[in-house]
């Protein structure tokens, strides 16, 4: 077993990336035990918030009623943080080395996971300060067996659903929709969709029925075992979805017979949508949609105008942003195309504009429905277009120039870093406080309205002096040809 | 030593192989042959168990590869860069095999001793990572990985691919010294008709999945092969 364990090691020493991953994985292990640690101490002080609420249940009969969504919460950080354990298993399928070997050595690696330190900081702590005081030490160890093993399964369970299931995004929505369904029902109808508490209770009672989620977990590692000897073909270790699924972009060709640039765009949006780190970047400018949600929905009335800025910064520019900071690295491994290619290279850099202008204006019409917290952000919507379109963009292009690095665009993004530098976290200062400047010193002329206007204008100023920008980017390209044919390599 | 049994392997509608029996016996030396594409790659991954068959079997002594996986401890095979170990240092992933395949530290060197020529310092003793090793490199190591531990079997696919003149002919020279006097089966594919015909005693040239031809290698063999391939070229131009 223990090269095994060495390999894992030297695979992570020898990464060229070595000193970045380990320092994100520093980083992010102290966020986590920070984490843990908020989770002990709001556990353990849970007794004292409970008397608030609790109604006429006792203490534990009020946390088992919301022990089934903690563990609809706990699916969902298992599902989008933890990763399935992997292995590159290639090197090791023709050697004389058992399906059986990787197949244990992968879910005992699983089992030593961070997240599985979750449930324990959750349960541990409140089954000393309430559940052992309320129920005497042998029914509350009977209780958090019941949910360690709960969460256990739900170990194994996550692992089955993103290799399996993955596909389906509607098993999520089912999963939601039945917890929400359980909720409704319980809480207003006195029906339990999940008697899930009641199982809980019952167990308290009758030990023997520990047996229920003890079968659950065999029968979930079991499933999981089966599913890794079973699994160790080339044909599941490659991503083959990504071949068959993607259909719109094939549709778009015939655009590709209009001029050079229409055809750049098509192939970079074929790049984008036919990649899972590109297509996560749209997704989450997506999700960003409702971000503002958050800055607007303050709920004391008044919402300045300042505010309206911010937010409609970030939704007309999220996409720019968001796959703008990566704008060349995209093109990871595709430079010596390009750089022999293309003629003259502003074109090459007018189809990405083009492409962060389309993003601008879709985002702009999805953000309409924002004019619901007043009238009077359709005109800063407009106005931040603009300049996202005319000052941003050129902006990102720009600051992306500055040393990009590779991506695998085959990789997933979740806490991936790659291609992240300096660059990256600078960029969006000038994009967010631009405009904030310009807006804050008309601002002070005390007519608010002159700021977005400012704003506007400004933009158009921008989109009006695009050629100068086009050629300013290309003679940095050209300059740093050579750099970025290597730097942009895998 | 292998028996193949009614072996198809389909991707969608499209067959890529379709062999209903073929047999090879122990101690032969098999050639395949054939344009990219005519199945020569998925019939090798097929018979180390890397892909699974749409339908039949691949035998090996007797047991289904995907059954028994009896076969990995007297198998040797290189398909790809993928088998190996791309952040480990030549010397380290040649430790690593020994270790698996139960070689003693000195017949190890003694492996290795033989390979030196092929090598031609450039794989060994550099303090290089694999995956910094180039194509060629990398190949001849692949190689030499599968020979070690005396398996009963090797499967190599394109070994001449990426090399030099010089190392192609002292490649060819280790095959053969290793078949002398050993009861070695060996699996070799090609796109080099002069090679393969000097190495092995029967080579099959495969088309669009399908066996069609099934020769027992001898002097005239070289000829009929570039007869056979530049009469496809005609057809197809």
């Amino acid at each position: 077993m223990h090269w095994i364990i060495k390999h894992q090691w030297l695979a992570f020493r020898r990464s060229p990336a070595f000193e970045k991953d380990l320092g994100v994985k520093v980083f992010l292990g102290i966020v986590g035990l920070l984490f843990l640690l908020n989770l002990v101490f709001i556990s353990a002080g849970l007794g004292s918030i409970l008397d608030e609420f609790r109604g006429e249940l006792t203490k534990v009969e009020f946390i088992n009623q919301f022990v089934l969504y903690y563990f609809l919460f706990e699916l969902g950080i298992r599902y989008f943080l933890q990763p399935v354990p992997a292995l590159d298993v290639e090197p090791y399928l023709h050697l004389p080395i058992g399906k059986k070997f990787i197949a244990n050595y992968l879910l005992i690696k699983s089992f030593l996971s961070p997240y599985n330190l979750l449930a324990p900081a959750v349960f541990v702590p409140v089954f000393f300060s309430v559940v052992i005081p309320e129920l005497g030490f042998n029914s509350a160890l009977l209780w958090l067996l019941f949910n360690l093993i709960i969460s256990l399964s739900l170990h194994f369970f996550n692992i089955i659903f993103k290799k399996k299931l993955e596909n389906n995004t509607i098993t999520w929505i089912v999963i939601v929709i039945i917890f929400a369904a359980n909720y409704v029902l319980g809480n207003y109808f006195n029906f339990d969709l999940i008697p899930f508490h009641l199982l809980l209770e019952a167990t308290i009672t009758s030990p023997f029925l520990i047996i229920i989620p003890i079968l659950l977990s065999v029968a979930m590692v079991f499933t999981c075992y089966r599913f890794f000897t079973q699994y160790l073909y080339l044909e599941d270790l490659a991503d083959a979805k990504m071949l068959s699924g993607e259909k719109f972009t094939a549709k778009l060709s015939g655009f590709e017979s209009k001029g050079l640039v229409n055809t750049l765009i098509v192939q970079e949006l074929k790049l984008i949508l036919r990649h899972k780190r590109s297509r996560s970047a749209i997704l989450i400018s997506l999700l960003f949609l409702f971000y503002p949600l958050i800055l607007l929905n303050r709920g004391d009335g008044e919402i300045d105008l300042a505010m309206f800025m911010i937010a409609s910064i970030l939704l007309t520019g999220i996409f720019i942003m968001n796959y703008g900071q990566f704008l060349w690295s995209w093109n990871t491994n595709q430079m010596d195309f390009f750089l022999t290619k293309i003629n003259p290279y502003t074109q090459w850099i007018e189809s990405r504009y083009r492409l962060l202008l389309y993003s601008a204006i879709i985002s702009s019409i999805l953000a309409i429905p924002y004019v619901y917290f007043g009238w009077e952000i359709l005109p800063a919507i407009v106005a931040t277009a603009l300049y996202n379109v005319g000052i941003n963009s050129m902006l990102v292009m720009r600051m992306s120039l500055w040393s990009p690095k590779a991506i695998d665009l085959n990789k997933s993004s979740m806490m991936n870093y790659e291609g992240t530098g300096a660059a990256q976290f600078l960029i969006g200062l000038p994009i967010i406080l631009g405009p904030l400047a310009i807006y804050g010193i008309c601002y002070l002329t005390g007519i608010p309205q002159l700021g977005i206007l400012a704003v506007g204008i400004i933009g158009v100023i921008g989109i009006a002096l695009r050629g100068v920008f086009f050629k300013a980017i290309a003679s940095k390209l050209k300059k740093d040809k050579y750099k970025l044919i290597h730097d942009l390599t895998l | 030593m292998i028996q193949i049994n009614n072996l198809q392997k389909s991707y969608k509608q499209l067959t890529a192989l379709s062999i209903e029996s073929l047999e090879i016996p122990s101690g032969q030396s098999f050639g395949l042959v054939g344009n990219n594409g005519a199945g020569k790659t998925t019939l090798l991954r097929l018979m180390l168990d890397l892909i699974r068959a749409t339908s039949g079997t691949v035998l090996v002594e007797g047991e289904a590869v995907n059954e028994s996986e009896e076969w990995k401890s007297f198998t040797g095979s290189f398909i790809d860069e993928k088998f190996l170990i791309s952040y480990l240092t030549p010397e380290e992933y040649f430790q690593f095999l020994a270790q698996i395949n139960g070689v003693s530290k000195g017949d190890l060197d003694k492996h290795l001793a033989l390979f030196e020529a092929l090598f031609n310092g450039e794989i060994l003793g550099k303090g290089k990572y694999i995956r910094d090793l180039s194509k060629g490199n990398k190949k001849k190591l692949g190689v030499a990985a599968a020979l070690l531990g005396n398996p009963k079997l090797v499967i190599l696919d394109e070994p001449f691919e990426n090399l030099d003149p010089t190392s192609q002919i002292r490649l060819k020279r280790i095959i053969q010294q290793l078949k002398e006097g050993k009861a070695v089966t060996f699996l070799i594919s090609s796109h080099d008709l002069n090679h393969v015909t000097e190495i092995c005693e029967r080579i099959v040239i495969l088309e669009n999945g399908i066996v069609v031809k099934d020769l027992t290698a001898n002097e005239k063999t070289l000829g009929e092969l570039n007869e056979y391939f530049s009469g496809n070229a005609e057809v197809q131009s």
